[in-house]
């Protein structure tokens, strides 16, 4: 029979986003019951509980910090906390949001037994710093539920673990919540009093789901669990047969590595989207390179020269014993499409061409630009990523005024008016911004400088004059 | 230059105007404008409003009606209302639209503008293509009362909307006119209209900026500006069209359903014979001089007053609720006039109260005639229906209410609006107190964290200030019938309410109220009930007749009032609650009148007006009578100098500040709503004044506007007082001479009332009665009364049993009851209603306990026919309940126990300390330390009581009652919120015979009830 281990996390959401801070009370509250269900020691000090309403909870308590639950955090933190332990022990399931079972009865052999084991584990939680309570039982149900209900022990068999077992109120189980109501009146209210009564009694009086629950927490029913499997990561490292001191030296090395990256990625038939580079220096911390293609790629041929740019301004503070190149980001491969009527096109798409400035300027340096609905004109437009196809930009629903005029050239910031212009046109009185203190109060008008240039200049509330942009 | 603005839509376009009528008529008379047309969408629901704002402040400016539409999102009119058949038009326009669509919406069709033969029509041409199409639809319809309407926003569109309209008007023929398009009655209004836009669009603004005013244009602008932007020829139109505008609402004449009078008669006529007929009803004995006298005397008033008809729809809707044996009481100022004792429409009998009150409409105060009818609540649905029945959905309607938002929800909205996270706008909302006085909201939030120098938190404050006020949607007022003769879609458009098949006008009843048109107040009151199950008991078991009038005939009781003055008012109707408890044994009422002005004490007004204990002084004798002049002494005579009622209030601004019966009743509406407008200030120089030029010493003329603004919303009018002690009197007296009975009807009355039906027992049974638990051959769907004394729970106590099982069981109930479980499965009742049924302790007949009954009713075996009657084999049940557990059953299936009290089943349990019990307290001196235990059974922390917190504690013996003040309740806090059997340690204070235990301590003992419940099975 296998033995197993239960892990909950009772205050999974608050550890992960507060770990260990004590020095304001700070709750988290399930908004659709309206329900304090996790909060931290200085909370409790004042006297909140869990289950306790927002409404009683703040009146106690001055100066709390209130966050909304959000199962979707715990669940994130949950397959890392699975990715961790999976260096230490195999045969991991979850049970979400906040609970982790583990198959220990295979690695009883590999640790030399129970209490080893659990001391490994412990250990290896330890640097975490997430609080939870354990137990290991004979069935994932059983261990479960004494995890939830902070048993905290490890059974040295099946009996000990079963005693503790049957004094627990049914309302702690996995039952549901009507059929708990239900036998507690006809007076059952522990685990005890429920694997009492013979199962053909429950079963002429219960559904078949109360008949389950009853053989697998005790083990006599199988449990399918399903197992964890970490995701595949690409992670190679490669001892170079020399100490390498100038970079370009390490072309060789590098595409042999991007070549078994490649395999690996046309196997998944996926692209990568951002590669790490690792140098190990002799005698020095290693030194990173990111490398990033904004369309994926998965192609060595594709990916080196954009390593060997990025090289080419590194500077080397020791020799370089050995590199580790690491896929950061991995996705699936997506079609790219093309037009027979898009023209003629040179080798390099668009997205090599951005990944290729980018990576030789920097990130930073190439922006895209896209259309916001802000009223305020130096702010209807914004940086943005490169390449946003005007799709994108439909999505956002910015609707074009066809009315509107606007100049071909904006200037970053508006300049005094200093010379004699006749209005044309106007005015446009804009008057909005308030939300977030950048008000602005002006009126536009298209005017012409004696030279026949036609400007957009605005006055403001100060009937102060300035320009702000060129129409063609 | 002159200039009328025809186009302006004020808050009632709902989430698009961010002004109200009021602010845009005082704006634009400000502005020296001609006209103003409110001209909301689909809508006149702002115009009384707009009018009345017009007449309270003598405004030089015309109010023009008219409504702005759009059709199929192509076409944009405004119609406008020259004269009153162009109105009735506009009112079927918006009917229609309104009645096609949900609630809230309109759809309008073209046939709704084509009929359109008397409106004026603005057109506001959209610059697209379809323009020219509307421009002839529009001129073959419409040719001699059409404008364009030319509009300058300057924004990115405002070029080509002028170009485009110029060259329709061209092109068409139509002349131009200006006009404003007006949303915000100022420019300092954008942020509310930005606001608005998100909370219409349900996101915050950063996400719809694109869809904003760019700018501040849509607002009355002045006549410099203006001239400005439009040529003279188009500001002259719009004052041309203005003039055109001749209908005014105070044109709005109501006309009432004739058929209420008998062919060959008139309507005073035939109310003077239904009077006369009534006196010979009400005085078999015949009817004194002085009585004779008061009739004549308001029959005259009725005539002069026009309101003969008012009187005989009340007559002829409560004759109906008479017919069918519903219980009902009229009440309000006319109603409590002999005549109306004479209809029937009341049983306040005028010997009781004659001499003391004023008891009608008074001429010179210039108020319609108010009569509400209260009817059984479980019974009003018939009245209602009675009342489409007869005159039809197209004269009968509800009135609008208007729902404003209020703190919360503007809370809510506006932290939408600004992107601030939904939990922390909750957190806030829960957080503030409303009722703290010293503290305004606005503090309370920066003490909750919102930076008040930042510009988001500035941001919200001012806007959730703007916004409390704003209406929100029209909702159903709760009986406010308006009856015509006519259409009503004529007088007022109707739209669609929520509830189906209901229908509601789009003005509410202060917008009827200014316009003179009577609303018909049909509302629902679960005592009436109550009463009228009452005595059908009595008759049944006592045979005994009784009615209200019957009651009040035999003048004062004193054994009733004596009971009264004990307290002992556990489900009296008015006097039952805490705060009434512990005031009738100071106040100690000894006939009719007291019981009006006790009603009328013990609310929010006179305790905020410091009226409370000067009257008990006073009638204690402790502080002398006096009066500061002889017209104040005939105003205030009867309540011993102290104003108690509203109707004091507004008489005494007349007889001793000069008041006009014009002004006073525009006090009293500004009572009515003083905290949100405030208006009521502006009387306050007039009053002052008004008083001390009559010879008042300053400082009483300051206490009596303090007054006023103490009563504010909570002022109680004497007249509804009057009617109210009349059903508490009556509710006494059945208390007192028919103790079970009463109780009876009560619990089958339920939901009402101050007390639930676990307290309502508990005090049956202090009074001697007892009461037999449910069960399954004994219990009917109601309770019974057995034999005068004895009450019978019946199965509607049962939590979750269905109703038709209720019957069921009734029905197929064999004579000698049912003899085992099986009989109650073979019903054919479902499972959840059995459970119900054993869990309420139903079926103790057939097992031992409910925990034994349902282990056997949940066996699916014998269900199956073959094994019906074998007997299969069984494991053996054996768990025994214990006495805790019986009482949580109790409690859960059916929210009270016959069994033991919880207190007593601790103590029994010997899990509390020593403590005094509720009867105890009597023994004990004033000032001595106590220790009670109870458990919670009320909490209340009314806003008239700074800071202090009634905790109710009930034990076995009765109900203690217990005062926290707000230091005590801060310091301990845990068991002051959360506690549900509390233990108190206190000093006792006594008042007579009112004790109240100051709390020191306050211990939460609830846990200990769960030491009891869990329950071991490890004995076996």
């Amino acid at each position: 029979m296998s033995q197993w281990l239960y892990l909950h996390y009772p205050s999974l959401q608050l550890d992960s986003a507060f770990c260990g801070r004590n020095e304001q009370a700070i709750i988290i509250v399930q908004g659709s019951k309206n329900e304090v269900v996790q909060l931290n020691s200085a909370a409790m000090a004042q006297g909140v509980k869990v289950g306790m309403g927002l409404g009683t909870a703040s009146a106690l308590c001055t100066n709390l910090s209130v966050h909304a639950y959000n199962p979707e955090i715990e669940i994130t933190k949950l397959k890392e906390l699975s990715q961790w332990l999976y260096l230490v022990t195999s045969d991991i399931t979850f049970f979400e949001p906040d609970g982790i079972l583990l198959r220990i009865s295979n690695m009883l052999l590999l640790y030399g037994g129970l209490r080893e084991y659990w001391q490994m584990l412990e250990s290896h939680m330890q640097p975490l710093c997430l609080s939870y309570q354990f137990a290991s039982g004979c069935s994932p149900l059983a261990s479960r539920l004494l995890a939830r209900v902070g048993a905290n022990c490890i059974y040295p068999n099946k009996e000990t673990s079963l005693n503790v077992l049957k004094i627990q109120p049914l309302h702690s189980s996995d039952l549901p919540k009507n059929v708990v109501e239900k036998l507690s009146r006809i007076g059952v209210k522990t685990l005890g009093d429920l694997l009492d009564i013979p199962m053909a009694d429950i079963a002429r009086r219960f559904d078949i789901e109360l008949v389950n629950y009853v053989g697998r927490v005790t083990g006599q029913f199988k449990h399918p669990v399903a197992f964890f499997h970490p995701p595949e990561v690409f992670v190679h490292y490669l001892e170079l047969l020399f100490e390498v001191e100038n970079t370009q030296w390490l072309s060789k090395p590098l595409e042999k590595l991007l070549g078994q990256l490649e395999g690996f990625l046309k196997l998944q038939d996926k692209l990568a989207h951002e590669l790490l580079l690792m140098l190990h220096q002799r005698d020095a911390e290693p030194m990173s390179i990111t490398v990033s293609s904004a369309a994926g790629e998965y192609q060595a041929i594709k990916w080196l020269p954009l390593f060997l740019l990025r090289l080419e301004s590194v500077v080397l503070s020791a020799p370089v014993t050995g590199i580790t190149l690491k896929a950061e980001r991995i996705a699936e491969r997506l079609e790219l499409k093309t037009d027979l009527f898009d023209g003629k096109r040179g080798n390099q798409s668009p997205h090599e061409l951005v990944s290729f400035l980018q990576a030789k300027l920097g990130k930073q340096a190439v922006r895209g630009i896209s259309l916001t609905d802000d009223p305020r004109p130096q702010r209807a437009s914004q940086n943005d990523e490169p390449l946003i196809s005007c799709k994108q930009i439909a999505s956002k629903q910015i609707a074009i005024n066809p009315h509107l005029i606007r100049p071909t050239l904006l200037l970053p910031y508006p300049k005094p008016l200093t010379m004699q212009v006749s209005i044309m046109q106007g005015p446009e009185r804009i008057v909005t911004g308030w939300w977030d203190s950048k008000p602005i109060h002006r009126d536009y008008f298209v005017a012409r400088s004696l030279t026949g240039q036609s400007l957009w200049v605005f006055r403001n509330h100060k009937h102060q004059w300035f320009i702000h942009g060129m129409f063609s | 230059m002159k200039y009328a603005e025809l186009f302006s839509q004020s808050h009632f376009s709902f989430l698009s105007g961010a002004s109200s009528p009021a602010e845009l008529v005082l704006q634009a008379e400000f502005l020296r404008y001609r006209a103003i047309a409110i001209t909301d969408e689909c809508s006149v629901a702002g115009v009384v409003r707009a009018h009345t704002a017009i007449r309270d402040n003598s405004l030089n400016i015309k109010l023009i009606v008219g409504s702005y539409f759009t059709l199929d999102d192509e076409l944009e009119v405004v119609l406008l209302c020259p004269n009153r058949k162009a109105y009735a038009e506009l009112c079927r326009i918006i009917t229609n639209a309104r009645r096609r669509a949900e609630k809230g919406q309109y759809v309008l069709n073209e046939w709704d503008l084509m009929t359109a033969k008397h409106c004026l029509l603005i057109w506001l041409p959209s610059l697209q293509d379809g323009d020219m199409h509307w421009a002839e639809w529009l001129k073959k319809y419409h040719a001699s009362r059409l404008w364009i309407g030319l509009r300058r926003y300057l924004d990115s569109t405002d070029k080509a909307r002028m170009q485009q309209c110029q060259a329709l008007a061209q092109q068409y023929g139509i002349p131009l006119t200006a006009c404003g398009g007006v949303l915000m009655h100022n420019a300092d209004t954008l942020p509310l209209q930005h606001a608005l836009t998100a909370i219409k669009h349900n996101t915050s603004i950063q996400q719809v900026k694109g869809s904003l005013l760019t700018n501040a244009e849509r607002t009355l602008r002045t006549k410099i500006k203006l001239q400005k932007l439009f040529a003279s020829e188009v500001l002259n139109e719009s004052v041309r069209i203005a003039s055109l505008c001749q209908f005014n609402l105070d044109e709005l004449q109501y006309e009432y359903p004739s058929e209420l009078v008998p062919e060959g008669d008139n309507a005073m006529g035939y109310l003077r014979h239904l009077v006369g007929a009534g006196q010979t009803l009400r005085f078999p004995d015949g009817v004194s001089e002085d009585i004779q006298a008061l009739i004549n005397k308001e029959l005259q008033l009725i005539e002069e007053l026009n309101y003969p008809y008012f009187f005989l729809t009340i007559y002829d809707v409560v004759q109906f609720a008479k017919s069918k044996g519903i219980l009902y009481q009229g009440r309000g100022s006319a109603a409590n006039s002999v005549v109306c004792y004479c209809l029937e429409i009341t049983s306040v009998d005028p010997r009781q109260i004659s001499v003391l009150f004023e008891r009608f409409i008074s001429k010179e105060r210039n108020e319609p005639p108010d009569i509400d009818v209260d009817f059984e609540h479980e019974r009003r649905e018939e009245i209602i229906q009675y009342i489409y029945s007869k005159y039809g959905r197209e004269r009968a309607a509800l009135a609008a209410t208007v729902i404003c938002y209020r703190f919360k929800s503007a809370v809510r909205d506006v932290g939408k609006a600004l992107g601030i996270s939904e939990s922390q706008v909750e957190y806030f909302i829960k957080n503030v107190n409303r009722r703290d006085r010293s503290l305004g909201w606005q503090a309370q939030v920066v003490e909750l964290g919102l930076q008040p120098d930042s510009q988001g938190g500035l941001h919200f404050i001012r806007l959730v200030n703007d916004l409390m006020g704003c209406p929100r949607h029209l909702s159903q007022h709760v009986g406010g019938f308006i009856i015509s003769a006519g259409p009503l879609y004529e007088l007022v458009p109707i739209e669609n309410a929520a509830m189906n098949e209901r229908t509601v006008i789009q003005w509410d009843k202060d917008d009827l109220e200014s316009l003179g048109l009577l609303k018909v107040d049909v509302l629902a009151l679960g005592m009436l009930t109550a009463i009228r199950k009452c005595f059908s008991l009595i008759e049944k078991h006592n045979n005994q007749s009784l009615s209200i009038a019957d009651i009040t005939r035999k003048q004062d009781d004193a054994k009733v009032y004596d009971m009264i003055q004990k307290a002992d008012t556990v489900g009296m109707f008015q006097i039952e609650s805490r705060a009434q408890m512990s005031m009738l044994p100071r106040l100690k009422p000894a006939c009719y009148y007291d019981l009006v002005i006790q009603i009328a004490i013990v609310r929010p007004g006179p305790i905020q007006g410091d009226m409370v204990h000067p009257y008990l002084k006073r009638r204690a004798g402790i502080e002398a009578v006096t009066y500061p002049s002889k017209a104040v002494e005939s105003v205030l005579s009867r309540t011993l100098g102290v104003p108690i009622f509203q109707e004091q209030v507004i008489k005494l601004a007349m007889v001793a500040a000069g008041f006009t019966g014009g002004e006073a009743d525009q006090l009293r509406r500004a009572m009515a709503a003083w905290k949100k407008s405030g208006a009521v200030f502006k009387f306050k120089d007039k009053l002052i004044n008004g008083m001390t030029e009559r010879g008042y010493k300053p400082d009483f003329a300051e206490r009596i506007f303090q007054q006023i603004c103490g009563f504010g919303e909570y002022g109680f009018p004497e007249s509804h007082s009057a009617s109210f002690a009349v059903l508490a009197y009556v509710s006494a007296w059945l208390k007192h001479y028919y103790p079970a009975a009463f109780y009876t009807a009560l619990l089958n009355s339920l939901p009402m009332g101050f007390y639930s039906p676990s307290q309502l027992i508990q005090d049956a049974k202090r009074h001697g009665i007892s009461v037999l638990p449910i069960c399954v051959n004994h219990s009917q769907v109601e309770h019974v009364l057995i034999s005068g004394h004895e009450i019978r729970l019946g199965f509607r106590l049962v939590k979750g049993l269905s109703n038709k099982a209720m019957h069921t069981l009734v029905s197929s109930r064999p004579l000698e009851g049912y003899s085992q479980a099986s009989q109650i499965k073979s019903l054919g009742i479902n499972r959840k209603d059995i459970e119900a049924l054993a869990s309420a302790n139903a079926l103790h007949r057939f097992s031992g306990d409910r925990y034994q009954t349902r282990w056997q009713m949940m066996d699916n075996i014998s269900d199956l026919p073959l094994f019906a009657n074998n007997v299969t084999e069984e494991s053996p049940f054996n768990y025994q309940p214990t006495d805790t557990e019986n009482l949580l059953e109790d409690y859960i299936s059916t929210g009270l126990t016959l069994g033991e009290h919880p207190i007593q089943i601790l103590n029994k349990a010997e899990k509390l300390p020593r403590f005094l019990r509720a009867n105890q307290l009597t023994q004990k001196n004033h000032k001595s330390l106590v220790t009670v235990i109870g458990v919670v059974t009320g909490k209340q922390a009314p806003g008239t009581a700074s800071g202090v917190t009634f905790i109710t504690l009930e034990d076995d013996t009765g109900n203690i009652n217990v005062v926290v003040w707000a230091g005590t309740s801060r310091a301990q806090k845990q068991a002051y919120l959360t506690a549900k059997i509390l233990q108190v340690d206190g000093i006792l204070e006594r008042e007579g015979d009112v004790i109240h235990i100051i709390a020191g301590r306050l211990t939460d003992l609830s846990h200990k009830l769960a030491e009891l419940s869990t329950h071991s099975r490890d004995f076996h």
